[in-house]
C-alpha cells in the first residue's frame, strides 16, 4: 500500500514536471525574453493575419518555419531559436541569415544541387541556382516536384524577410526607407501640381526617386501570396494589410500609419542589436494596437500561451511514459502494482493535456473539434484515450490502460508527422464553412473510428499477450473479448450514425443522399466491418480468439477509410492527400496483419500453451 | 438457409471486399462508372491493374440482404425491450436498402446553367450531353455572389439570388451552399459557378427523398434501444 502511494506521488511529479516542461525550457533557458517571454510583453504576443485568420506572431511565425523547414523551432550558427526570433531575425538581418541552412528538402538530387548539409540549404545557395530550379520544375517527376516545392519555400522567406519592415536598396533602416518614400511622393506630387500651374512638363528628374521606390515595392507586392503572406497592419475597417501594401496604400489611416513606423524602428532596433530601444517600441506599439477595436487581445495572449505550453508534445511524451511503466509492470512482476499506479496517473495527466489541447483550438478557431486530417486524428486520439481510461478504471484490465496510451500516443506521433499544409485551424472553405453539420457528422464519425481502433488495439495487445502467457489465457481472452466487444457496440453506434449524418448533409448540400465518393465507400466498409465483427460474436459465428482478430483487421479497415482513399487523391473528400505516406500505411497494415494469425494460438490443460 | 447467420456474415464480410475493389477500380474508371458496374450490376467482370476477375455486384447483395435481414428477423423475433430493438434496427435497414434502390428508378438529376438576369426552364440530366427536361416553370438568377475570407483568396460562401415563376406565381429566394432552395418537387443547390459570373446550380427531383431519412432515423432509434440499457446496466459484464 505504501508503495502504491509513493508510486503515485512519484506519478505526479513526473507528470507536472513534463506538462511544464516546454513552457519552463524556453521561458527560463532557450527562449529570449523580449521575443519569447510570456510573462512581459513581447513580440511574440502580436496580432497579425495569416491566410485570413487573425493570430499571434508566434503562430504565424511557426507556421511559415514549418513550411519551410518542417520544424516548429530554427537552427542556427548561434544555436536553438524560436520561430518569432527567427523571422524577426530573418526581417533584421536578411543578409546575415540568408547563409543560415533553414529550408529542408528530401530530394537527394535537389541535396546535391544546393549544396545541403544533410537536407538542409541556405537562401543564397537557393537565389543562385534558380534559374536552374526553375528550368527543372517542369514535368511530374519527383524532382520537378521537388524543385517546385523549393520554389514556393524561396518566395515565401524573401516575402517573409520584409513582414515587419521594407529596406530599399543602399538603406540600412526600415524607418528611413518609409521617411524616404513618403517624402518622394511628396516631392512628386508638389512637382505635378506645381507644373500644372505653371503650365510646364514635370522635372522628371524630382519623380526618379519615387519611381525607383515605386517599382521596387510593386515588385515585392507582386511575389506577396494572399494565403502565405502575414498582414501586420490593421486598417480602421478591422482588416489588416502587409506591410508592402501599407506603404502602396496611398490613403492609410494616421493610426495604421503609426503601427507601420512603429513596426520598421523595433525592426530597425533588433538590426542593431539593441533590446532597449526595441522594447520601448514595443510599448508604444502595444499601446497603439490597443486602441484597435476589433482585435481580440485575450484569444491572441491565450494562443501564444497554448503555443509555449505545447500540450500535444507533452501529452505525447506522456502517453509514451505511460506505455513505458506498463511495460515494466508486465516485466517486473514483484512490483507490478507500482507501475501500474505511475502509468495511470501518466495516463490521466496526458488525456488532461490533449484535452486542454483541443479544447484551446475549439475557442481559438471557434468550430467544432474535428475540421481537417490533423484534427480528426488528434481528436479520435483523445477519443479513445479517454474511452480506454474510463474501462480500465471501471474493469481493472492492464491491456485497457495499454491501448489507451498506443491510441493516444500514435494519434498524437502522425499527428505531429502530417506533411505541413498550412496553419491546422485555417479559416474553412465554403462547403465545409457549417459548424452545425461539422459537428454532427465529422465529430460524430470520429467517435466511431476511435472506438474502433481502440477495440483493435485492444484485441492486438491480448493476442501478443497470449503467446507471452505461461497460464491458462482463455478467461483473459474472454474478458478482453467482451471489452472489445462493447467497445465495437459503441464504435457502430456513432460510426452508423456519423455515416448516414454524412448521407443527410450530401442531400442537403448537393441533393443527393450517397455518391459512392470514396470517403464515403470507406466509412460505409467500416459500419459494415464493424457490424460484421459484432454479428460474429452475438450470434456464436467464431470463438473468442478469431472475433479478436477480427477487430485487428478492424484497424486495417479503418486505417484505409481514414487514411488510404486520401493517398489515393481522388473524390471530393481528399482533402489530406498526403505525399509518400504510403510507407507508413502499408508499414501499419503489415503490422496488423502480422498479429492476425496468432489467434490460432491455444491453450490445452493437457499441454500448456500450443 | 436465406435466414442463416453465417449468410449474414458473409454478406457483410464481401460487401466489405466488394466496395474495397470498387473502390480501387474508381481510380482507374472513374466514381459514376464504377458506380453502375460494381454497385448497381447484378454480376460482372472487374478489371483492375490488369487483372480480370468475376464478382456478384451491389444489386445482388442488397436484395440478398433484404431477404435474409426480413427472414433471420422473423425467425429469430424475440419480445422485450431487447428484441424489439434489434428488429426496429433491422427492419429499418432493410427499408434503407429498399430506399436506396427506389432512388435508382426515381431520382432525376442534372444541372442549370444561369448567367445573371438570364431565365431558364431547361435542366441537363447528368452523365449525357444530348438528354434534356423541361420544368414546369422558369427560374431566373438575379445575381450571383462569392464571398472571401478577409486577408486570403479561400473562399467563404457562394450564394445565388434566384426567382421561380410558374403562370402567375412568382417566388423569389436565395440558394447557397448547405443552404438549398425547393420549388415545385424540384431542390436546386448551389454547385459551382463560372468566370463569367455565371452560377451552375445542381437540379434534382427525388420522391423517395424523406425515406433514407426515416429509415436512417429508425434504424438509430432502434440501436438506442438495444445499447443504451446495457450502458446503464448494473454490474461488470456487457453481454448476458
Amino acid at each position: 500500500m505504501k508503495n502504491k502511494s509513493m508510486a503515485i506521488v512519484f506519478g505526479v511529479f513526473v507528470a507536472i514536471l513534463v506538462a511544464f516542461a516546454p513552457f519552463s525550457i524556453w521561458q527560463i533557458w532557450l527562449g529570449d525574453s523580449l521575443f519569447d517571454s510570456i510573462f512581459v510583453p513581447s513580440l511574440s504576443e502580436l496580432p497579425v493575419v495569416r491566410a485570413g485568420r487573425t493570430m499571434p506572431v508566434s503562430s504565424a511565425s511557426a507556421d511559415i518555419l514549418k513550411s519551410i523547414s518542417g520544424k516548429a523551432t530554427a537552427k542556427t550558427s548561434q544555436g536553438k531559436i524560436s520561430a518569432t526570433k527567427w523571422l524577426w531575425t530573418i526581417n533584421s538581418l536578411p543578409e546575415k541569415s540568408a547563409d543560415e541552412k533553414f529550408f529542408r528538402t528530401d530530394n537527394r538530387e535537389l541535396q546535391t544541387l544546393l549544396k545541403a548539409n544533410g537536407r538542409n540549404y541556405s537562401y543564397n545557395s537557393f537565389a543562385d541556382n534558380y534559374q536552374k530550379l526553375l528550368r527543372d520544375s517542369e514535368g511530374n517527376s519527383h524532382y520537378a516536384r521537388a524543385c517546385n516545392s523549393a520554389i514556393n519555400s524561396g518566395f515565401e522567406y524573401a516575402t517573409s524577410c520584409s513582414t515587419f519592415g521594407v529596406r530599399f536598396d543602399g538603406e540600412k533602416y526600415s524607418k528611413q526607407s518609409i521617411d524616404k518614400w513618403n517624402l518622394a511622393v511628396k516631392n512628386a506630387s508638389d512637382e505635378f501640381k506645381n507644373a500644372q500651374i505653371e503650365k510646364r512638363e514635370p522635372n522628371h528628374s524630382k519623380l526618379v526617386p519615387a519611381n525607383v521606390y515605386l517599382g521596387a515595392l510593386r515588385r515585392m507586392a507582386e511575389i506577396e501570396d494572399d494565403n502565405t503572406s502575414v498582414r501586420v497592419v490593421p486598417l480602421a475597417d478591422g482588416k489588416f494589410e502587409s506591410v508592402v501594401s501599407a506603404m502602396l496604400d496611398r490613403k492609410l489611416p494616421g493610426q495604421s500609419e503609426r503601427i507601420l513606423k512603429l513596426y520598421a524602428q523595433i525592426r530597425d532596433a533588433i538590426a542593431d542589436d539593441n533590446q532597449v530601444k526595441a522594447r520601448k517600441f514595443l510599448v508604444d506599439l502595444n499601446r497603439e494596437l490597443r486602441n484597435v477595436d476589433s482585435i481580440n487581445f485575450f484569444k491572441i495572449k491565450f494562443e501564444n500561451i497554448v503555443n509555449a505550453l505545447d500540450p500535444f508534445f507533452c501529452g505525447f511524451i506522456l502517453y509514451g511514459l505511460s506505455m513505458l511503466s506498463l511495460a515494466m509492470s508486465a516485466i517486473w512482476r514483484k512490483r507490478k502494482e507500482s507501475f501500474v499506479a505511475i502509468a495511470f496517473v501518466l495516463l490521466g495527466v496526458a488525456v488532461v493535456e490533449h484535452c486542454f489541447g483541443i479544447t484551446a483550438r475549439m475557442y481559438i478557431q471557434m468550430r467544432p473539434p474535428v475540421t481537417n486530417l490533423y484534427s480528426s486524428v488528434v481528436f479520435a486520439g483523445l477519443c479513445s484515450a479517454l474511452l480506454g481510461l474510463v474501462l480500465f478504471v471501471r474493469r481493472k484490465v492492464v491491456s485497457f490502460a495499454f491501448a489507451s496510451s498506443i491510441t493516444g500516443f500514435l494519434s498524437l506521433l502522425v499527428a505531429m508527422n502530417l506533411p505541413y499544409s498550412g496553419d491546422t485551424m485555417g479559416m474553412m472553405r465554403a462547403v465545409l464553412n457549417s459548424n452545425f453539420w461539422l459537428t454532427i457528422h465529422v465529430v460524430t464519425i470520429m467517435v466511431g473510428y476511435c472506438g474502433l481502433f481502440l477495440a483493435g488495439f485492444m484485441a492486438w495487445l491480448r493476442l501478443v499477450a497470449n503467446v507471452f502467457s505461461r497460464e491458462n489465457f482463455g478467461r483473459l481472452t474472454s474478458d478482453t473479448a467482451n471489452g472489445v466487444y462493447a467497445v465495437l457496440c459503441f464504435a457502430l453506434v456513432f460510426s452508423f450514425a456519423g455515416t448516414m449524418l454524412g448521407g443527410i448533409w450530401a442531400d442537403m448540400s448537393w441533393g443527393r443522399f450517397w455518391g459512392w465518393d470514396p470517403k464515403e465507400n470507406g466509412a460505409l466498409m467500416v459500419v459494415l466491418w464493424i457490424a460484421g465483427t459484432i454479428h460474429a460474436k452475438t450470434l456464436h459465428l467464431c470463438s473468442d480468439r478469431i472475433f479478436l482478430a477480427m477487430a485487428v483487421l478492424g484497424n486495417v479497415v479503418g486505417a484505409w477509410a481514414w487514411f488510404g482513399v486520401n493517398l489515393m487523391g481522388v473524390g471530393l473528400h481528399s482533402y489530406g492527400f498526403v505525399d509518400g505516406g504510403w510507407l507508413w500505411f502499408f508499414a501499419f497494415v503489415i503490422s496488423q496483419l502480422l498479429i492476425c494469425p496468432l489467434c490460432l494460438y491455444k491453450y490445452s490443460e493437457k499441454n500448456g500453451a500450443k | 438457409m436465406l435466414s442463416s447467420p453465417r449468410l449474414t456474415l458473409v454478406l457483410l464480410i464481401y460487401s466489405v471486399l466488394l466496395i474495397f475493389v470498387a473502390t480501387l477500380a474508381q481510380r482507374e474508371i472513374g466514381i459514376a462508372h464504377a458506380q453502375v458496374i460494381y454497385f448497381e450490376g447484378f454480376f460482372g467482370m472487374g478489371k483492375i491493374a490488369g487483372v480480370s476477375f468475376p464478382f456478384i455486384g451491389g444489386a445482388v447483395i442488397g436484395i440478398l440482404s433484404v431477404v435474409n435481414i426480413v427472414l433471420s428477423a422473423m425467425r429469430f423475433c424475440k419480445f422485450g425491450v431487447q428484441g424489439l430493438g434489434v428488429s426496429i434496427t433491422h427492419m429499418s435497414l432493410a427499408l434503407l436498402i429498399i430506399s436506396g434502390g427506389l432512388q435508382y428508378f426515381l431520382r432525376i438529376e442534372g444541372s442549370v446553367v444561369l448567367k445573371p438576369s438570364q431565365t431558364t426552364d431547361i435542366v441537363v440530366i447528368r452523365n449525357s450531353t444530348s438528354q434534356i427536361k423541361k420544368l414546369p416553370f422558369t427560374i431566373t438568377l438575379l445575381e450571383f455572389k462569392e464571398e472571401k475570407w478577409s486577408g486570403s483568396s479561400i473562399a467563404k460562401s457562394y450564394s445565388s439570388d434566384i426567382v421561380f415563376k410558374r403562370g402567375e406565381t412568382s417566388v423569389r429566394t436565395k440558394t447557397s451552399m448547405n443552404n438549398p432552395a425547393s420549388f415545385a418537387g424540384w431542390t436546386f443547390y448551389q454547385m459551382s459557378y463560372g468566370k463569367d459570373g455565371s452560377s451552375v446550380l445542381g437540379a434534382v427531383k427525388n420522391p423517395a427523398r424523406l425515406l433514407p431519412w426515416l429509415s436512417v432515423g429508425a434504424t438509430f432509434f432502434g440501436m438506442m434501444i438495444i445499447f443504451l440499457p446495457r450502458v446503464f446496466r448494473k454490474g461488470n459484464r456487457y453481454e448476458k
